[in-house]
């Protein structure tokens, strides 16, 4: 049972998180968040943005706040399963060759998945099994990743040449996906200023144990959330599917596919480890409504109609949002 | 005091399901209302005279839907998570409410229900604003009222239809042409208000010398009608007043109606004279045995009269098939009805024939056509019966006959003195157009006294109803099918379809006991004629 105590502690221990990564990460609050609700749900996310806006930073930044194993994983064309998950190899010991397994980069607490869509689907797909059940199968054995332990991975919407799109089973996967933006006037000159004066930029000291995140997902998950709002985000999750009759019309005419059952479990998910960092003891519509589109919008899949006419995702969301009464 | 949530869910349950049923009752109170008018209308169309408790119950409609509506609202218990998760938007509290009550329905004991419990006592305080009556109860619920009102003073106060008519049993109902102004005398105010309100009369248009005087309602109903264009439905309109007024007789025999009994009687010989005088006249022209229509209609008034005697000279005269039999015996009964009146039909002073049939004129006389002088003759029995009943009324309500007379009199001078309205001197055929020659309801003032009827000289006198006739033309109302016979020669010889007559009456709804009495207006005017 959660004590107050946990509660209070755990609400301090990722106000603090939050605070460090601010210190070094300029703007991208939003970003922050999402990448703390990802690790408090147990989730994986995927960010979006072009290169040079910081996020590999930030991924560096939030495995150094947590104090927890980093591990960076650039994509590229070339790069096969082996490498990312591991192989085994031949060791000599005591005059005895033997088969031991030399793991790859999974095998830490943060991923960082670098321009994710850069690697074959078959590479890619070599993530889906640590994203999903936090394990690894390497032959005829399989190895059990460490808590806690969270994919952020990245990739960039405008280089589309010579990358492979992630298939709906893997990017499924992802609790959240977030649009890395790039920073305003201020925020631009206020990242010059930190990278470019002094001894430039110092990834943070760890302020939270594994432990404390451990705890923190226990207590996100007892968060309370009213059987009225569940049945909102269910309904919410529906009109995303052009068969659904509380569907918009725009989702009938664009969307191919609209969020799976898991986007319904990501989105519930998502609010009460929103409310819980917001500092609040009980999940309202506002939570949701500010986790909806991150966890929609790599979930719907458009329709030739929708890709040819360039129909943005999040607008179908907006969409979504509106038509659909709370009750 | 410690926070009773379960007491709190309790109060917003309670609220909310009877607020509920006060916006169901609101609407169905609405709906109700307008159903209860549309059939305190319909009652009022087809019943004129509405029973108590069929009122009642037309307004236990409303509020039987109201009441049910209410209780059915109240009943049915709400979605209370839904109903929560409303209240807590309407709050703005953050879903606390709805969040508390899934905390606790789940029974789990942690920091997150405590927290709840002393944040959502916090918002008891004022949760009553978000569970109200929506806006459109009170409008529903201020029409309901007053359709419900509406349909209340249609059913207390008579409104009067254009073709409402009572469902009469047919020999109650059946009455001669010439009792038609007297029904209307029977009801005044109802005619007068039923005449400008139902829009079938043409607006009137009333003469400085036609005024309206309130002590002489003969002479008032007189004016008016004669200034009504004739049409089809206030004739049907007389019919269904006459038909109430027996019904209302009826209803309360009182020595009252015996004295109507009597005066009715009187009446009936009045018009059974008159109608043998027309009768009579047909002969001259067009001598023939009596239709089956008109023997039944002398049968009828005969049968009114009360006078046995009448009745059997009556049948012998609708059984005689020799028309010079009938002749004699038309005027033996006009004897035994009027002797007077019968001197003067057949006074070789007064009347003088010619070879061709026409009539000439009298010194006493201008020239006026045969259908001139019926619709005069018409004219001055409708206001002679008319006089009669304002008279019967007024000593009926307790004033003096000398009185009335005097007040007659009075009012009789002043409208000669204009003598405008004097439409009795038959020589002006434009008075006669513009005041009288209407289905002999009106157009004569009541300065008509029944003693100067004798001063009348019937005379037999060349009929111009014809295509080029204009009285006919005033009788004859647009769609009644009467049309000139083709193969007579004279002039004034008309066919009555009745068959598409009584078409027409059944597709306007016309009671069955009607119908005679319309036949027999359009034998009355097409008779100088010899109508068919």
């Amino acid at each position: 049972m959660i004590s107050e105590q946990d509660f209070q502690t755990a609400a301090t221990t990722f106000e603090r998180l939050r605070s460090s990564i601010a210190e070094v990460i300029v703007d991208h609050e939003e970003i922050v968040r999402f990448a703390l609700i990802t690790l408090l749900c147990k989730g994986n996310v995927l960010f979006e943005g072009v290169p040079g806006l910081g996020k590999t930073l930030l991924v560096r930044t939030l495995a150094s706040a947590l104090g927890l194993k980093f591990s960076r994983i650039q994509f590229t064309p070339d790069l096969m399963p082996a490498d990312i998950v591991g192989t085994d190899i031949i060791t000599e010991e005591s005059g005895h060759r033997q088969f031991s397994f030399a793991a790859g980069p999974i095998f830490a607490n943060v991923i960082l998945a670098d321009e994710i869509n850069r690697a074959t689907p078959k590479t890619q797909s070599a993530l889906l099994e640590a994203m999903e059940e936090r394990t690894v199968t390497v032959g005829a054995k399989t190895y059990t990743l460490d808590e806690p332990y969270i994919v952020l991975a990245t990739q960039n919407p405008i280089e589309m040449e010579g990358t492979y799109p992630l298939p709906e089973a893997q990017i499924d996967r992802f609790l959240l996906k977030a649009k890395v933006s790039f920073p305003t006037l201020d925020n631009l000159v206020q990242i010059t200023e930190r990278t470019t004066e002094g001894i430039g930029i110092q990834l943070p000291e760890a302020t939270a144990t594994a432990s404390d995140i451990l705890i923190a997902r226990q207590i996100v998950r007892a968060i309370p959330i009213a059987s009225g709002l569940r049945e909102y985000i269910a309904r919410l999750v529906l009109a995303t599917h052009p068969e659904s009759e509380h569907s918009p019309t725009q989702i009938k005419e664009y969307v191919e596919y609209g969020g799976s059952p898991r986007a319904a479990i990501a989105l519930v998910m998502s609010a009460k480890a929103y409310a819980f960092l917001a500092g609040e003891i009980n999940v309202r519509r506002d939570d949701i409504e500010a986790v909806f589109k991150a966890a929609l919008t790599h979930r719907l899949v458009l329709n030739f109609r929708g890709e040819a006419e360039g129909v943005s995702p999040d607008a179908l969301l907006d969409e979504v949002w509106n038509k659909t009464a709370i009750s | 005091m410690r926070f009773d949530f379960s007491r709190f869910l309790l109060e917003i349950e309670h609220r909310f399901r009877r607020f509920r049923g006060l916006s169901l009752a609101s609407r169905l109170l609405f709906y109700g209302s307008i159903a209860c008018v549309a059939v305190s209308l319909g009652l009022r169309w087809l019943t004129p005279n509405l029973a108590l408790g069929l009122a009642l119950l037309t307004l236990l409609i409303p509020i039987n839907l109201t009441a049910a509506a209410f209780l059915l609202g109240w009943w049915k218990r709400p979605n209370l998570p839904h109903l929560l998760l409303q209240l807590d938007d309407r709050l703005d509290s953050g879903a606390r409410i709805s969040s508390l009550y899934e905390v606790r329905a789940r029974g789990q004991a942690s920091i997150f229900r405590e927290r709840l419990e002393s944040l959502v006592e916090s918002i008891s305080t004022d949760w009553k604003r978000g569970v109200t009556l929506p806006r459109r109860t009170f409008g529903f619920l201020s029409a309901g009222v007053a359709g419900v009102l509406v349909a209340c003073a249609i059913l207390v106060f008579p409104v009067s239809l254009p073709m409402a008519v009572s469902s009469q049993p047919p020999a109650q109902s059946e009455t001669s042409p010439a009792q038609m102004p007297m029904s209307s005398v029977t009801e005044p105010a109802q005619n007068s208000a039923r005449t400008t309100s139902d829009g079938i009369a043409a607006p009137m248009e009333l003469s400085e010398e036609a005024a309206f005087s309130q002590q002489n309602v003969a002479e008032e109903l007189t004016q008016e009608r004669s200034n009504d264009e004739l049409s089809l439905d206030s004739i049907l309109d007389d019919l269904s007043t006459l038909s109430r007024g027996q019904t209302q007789v009826g209803a309360s025999p009182t020595s009252e109606e015996l004295m109507g009994l009597a005066e009715a009687q009187e009446q009936a010989r009045q018009a059974l004279l008159e109608t043998l005088m027309d009768l009579q006249e047909r002969m001259q022209n067009n001598p023939r045995p009596l239709t089956q229509q008109e023997a039944q209609s002398l049968q009828d008034q005969a049968a009114q009269t009360g006078d046995p005697e009448i009745e059997q000279r009556t049948d012998d005269l609708v059984n005689e098939p020799n028309p010079d039999q009938i002749g004699e015996k038309l005027q033996d009964l006009m004897e035994e009805l009027d002797p007077d009146s019968a001197d003067q039909q057949t006074s070789p002073e007064t009347s003088e024939e010619t070879g061709d049939g026409s009539k000439q004129e009298t010194p006493r006389s201008t020239e006026i056509s045969g259908d001139e002088e019926a619709g005069q003759r018409f004219l001055e029995r409708t206001a002679q019966q008319l006089e009669e009943q304002a008279n019967a009324e007024t000593e009926q309500d307790g004033a003096s006959p000398q009185q009335s007379s005097q007040q007659d009199e009075e009012d009789d001078q002043e409208t000669s003195e204009d003598g405008s309205t004097d439409v009795r001197m038959a020589g002006d055929p434009d008075d006669l157009a513009q005041q009288g020659g209407e289905e002999g309801i009106g157009g004569i003032s009541g300065d008509a006294p029944a003693s100067e009827e004798a001063e009348f000289v019937r005379e037999e006198a060349p009929s111009t109803i014809g295509a080029e006739g204009e009285f006919i033309n005033e009788f004859v109302t647009k769609g009644v099918p009467v049309e000139i016979a083709p193969s007579e020669t004279r002039t004034g010889t008309y066919i009555v379809d009745f068959e598409r007559i009584e078409s027409i009456l059944h597709e306007r709804g016309l009671p069955e006991e009607a119908l005679d009495s319309v036949r027999r207006y359009f034998e009355l005017i097409t008779q100088s004629g010899g109508g068919s």
